[in-house]
């Protein structure tokens, strides 16, 4: 599975420009550059066959990764860094259904950990620990049937 | 101790320990280890009781907590002796830093911090499960026998300062007992403070510190020196580093509680040598190690965690993707157990070693109901993508070793067991 995207990785085109930055799920390049600056980071862009990665690196240090299908939707977002982004922003139209979820999540039991919240279709990803946050959200319905869901990191 | 007949038998069936820093054993004896926790049990000033049970959340009847170490801190207004409270039920973290506790669990008047302007600091602190909103307020701290005075600690859910939209925008807040799981949180973690230089001016700020005239809270720059600290590195002894030393637990069970002890510094006293345990060097920023997992090189991406309540990893390579429980799908729940080898290797050092795991159907743990005063679960674990998280279930049997950055032990910062 590494090696597999290691040449995925090699095959990518890449280019590095300077520019402030983020999407929102299930937006288009359009709400990318919208948001983009509010991180006021700079962007890279990598395309392959099924996606393109617009990855913003803000000045916090956040790392946003968000992917873009063929068809221009903005179909997952990643991260990692030292602070957890901004949901709202990020999920976009999805922020309602995440805070729902999160009402939803009361379990039998007490827990701390990583949180996996699903609802609706939306798959939000939150781990890691102080200082260093990972995690990823995307909607099962827009992934690109060809993608496989361990390249989302 | 509470164990079904089928929990014996899959304890017997099983390659017996759930987790071993030296392997599996077909005895379904304890784990053995070289540092594994001494008899008799450590005693001194620097020697903290800890005790794994279903925490204050259960007292309160808001539910059982799961693999949670909770014990109690001393906390006085600065320069009073008189002017104190001790509080339990406080959460012990080895992945955070600095003391965190809910005001609604405080009744000792703590001294406000203020910027230069006089404006009260408060911090929106970042973790997995939410952000912590609330006011920077020193106090003199006592635990155990060892005293941080004029400590910087974060009081959670205070009614002012209002929380800012951008905090709340990060999605999720932790603000009370049902939703902290604890009266507060003690993060004994790698780093001496809980943001270090990112936070500090001429770093690149991750929004976590706000200075909040009443015009509304903005954010700010803070001083390493002020900012939420790591407790053990303002005593006056024993101040570069713990010891974790919980028992082990029998393979597949749960139990109701478990008693151990944090002890504090490392090499400084007769009770916290370092012995023959084996260093992780971990990274100066985020404080990872490197796990290897079924052929994937989680580099600078794996941590030991005393406040995960369970092994969290990647459900894809381990083929575990598709058993997480239907009624609560950030646990696995496997049928058969499923025993793995992973390894650990220092960041900063060239030290590796590897640990045996078995994950258990945490069903079988929860959903029998005569279960429900478990607090302790061995062989808990649940999906995470990118990262190996080793909660709660690494620590029963090993003793645990954190050595904080900036600090006197030799090669710090870094994990050893």
């Amino acid at each position: 599975m590494k090696s597999i995207l290691l040449s995925a990785v090699a095959t990518l085109v890449m280019l590095a420009i300077p520019l402030p930055a983020s999407a929102s799920l299930g937006g288009d390049i359009t709400s990318v550059q919208a948001d983009q600056a509010r991180l006021q980071g700079t962007l890279q862009s990598t395309k392959n066959a099924s996606y393109t990665i617009e990855e913003v690196k803000a000045a916090t240090g956040l790392l946003v990764r968000e992917y873009l299908s063929a068809n221009g939707q903005v179909f997952a977002v990643s991260w990692h860094g030292p602070t957890r982004p901004n949901l709202r922003q990020i999920l976009g139209t999805y922020f309602q259904t995440y805070t729902q979820a999160v009402q939803a999540q009361k379990g039998r039991r007490i827990v701390r950990g990583p949180v996996v919240l699903k609802q609706g279709g939306l798959v939000v990803e939150m781990g890691g620990h102080m200082g260093w946050i990972i995690g990823r959200a995307y909607v099962s319905s827009m992934v690109p049937s060809t993608v496989q869901m361990e390249e989302i990191r | 101790m509470s164990q079904s007949p089928f929990r014996a038998f899959m304890a017997l069936l099983s390659c017996a320990l759930l987790l071993s820093a030296v392997g599996c054993s077909s005895s379904g004896s304890s784990p053995s280890s070289p540092s594994s926790p001494g008899t008799p049990a450590p005693t001194g000033a620097n020697v903290l009781a800890i005790s794994v049970n279903t925490g204050p959340t259960e007292t309160a009847g808001l539910g059982p907590y799961t693999n949670g170490a909770f014990t109690s801190v001393t906390v006085c207004t600065p320069g009073s002796t008189t002017q104190c409270q001790t509080i339990g039920g406080i959460l012990v973290d080895s992945g955070s830093e600095g003391l965190r506790i809910l005001s609604s669990a405080l009744s000792v008047t703590l001294t406000q911090q203020n910027d230069s302007s006089g404006n009260p600091i408060a911090e929106c602190a970042p973790f997995a499960s939410g952000v912590t909103w609330g006011p920077v307020q020193t106090g003199d701290v006592e635990i155990a026998g060892e005293t941080a005075a004029s400590l910087p600690i974060q009081v959670i859910g205070a009614a002012s300062p209002p929380m800012p939209v951008a905090c709340a925008d990060e999605g999720s807040t932790v603000d009370s007992l049902d939703t902290l799981g604890a009266n507060g949180i003690l993060g004994i973690g790698v780093l001496p403070y809980d943001c270090n230089s990112a936070c500090a001016p001429g770093g690149t700020n991750p929004d976590w510190y706000y200075t909040c005239p009443s015009a509304g809270c903005q954010v700010t720059t803070e001083a390493l020196s002020a900012q939420v600290t790591n407790p053990i590195v303002l005593f006056t002894t024993d101040n570069n580093g713990s010891i974790i030393e919980l028992p082990s637990v029998p393979a597949a069970t749960a139990e109701v509680s478990l008693n151990g002890y944090l002890v504090f510094g490392i090499g400084t006293e007769s009770n916290n040598a370092l012995g023959s345990a084996t260093i992780y060097g971990v990274d100066s920023v985020y404080g990872n190690f490197t796990t290897i997992f079924e052929d994937t090189s989680f580099t600078d991406s794996g941590f030991l965690d005393l406040g995960s309540n369970a092994l969290y990893f990647d459900p894809v390579s381990s083929g575990l993707a598709g058993t997480e429980c239907e009624d609560a799908p950030y646990w696995y729940c496997p049928s058969p157990n499923a025993t793995f080898t992973a390894e650990n290797e220092g960041v900063t050092n060239g030290n590796s070693g590897t640990v045996s795991f078995t994950v258990v159907d945490a069903d079988s743990f929860i959903d029998n109901s005569e279960d429900d005063n478990d607090a302790v679960m061995n062989g808990l674990a649940g999906p995470f993508t990118g990262m190996f998280d080793w909660g709660m279930p690494f620590f029963f049997g090993v003793n645990v070793y954190t050595a904080i950055a900036g600090q006197s032990a030799a090669g710090a910062p870094y994990v050893a067991y």
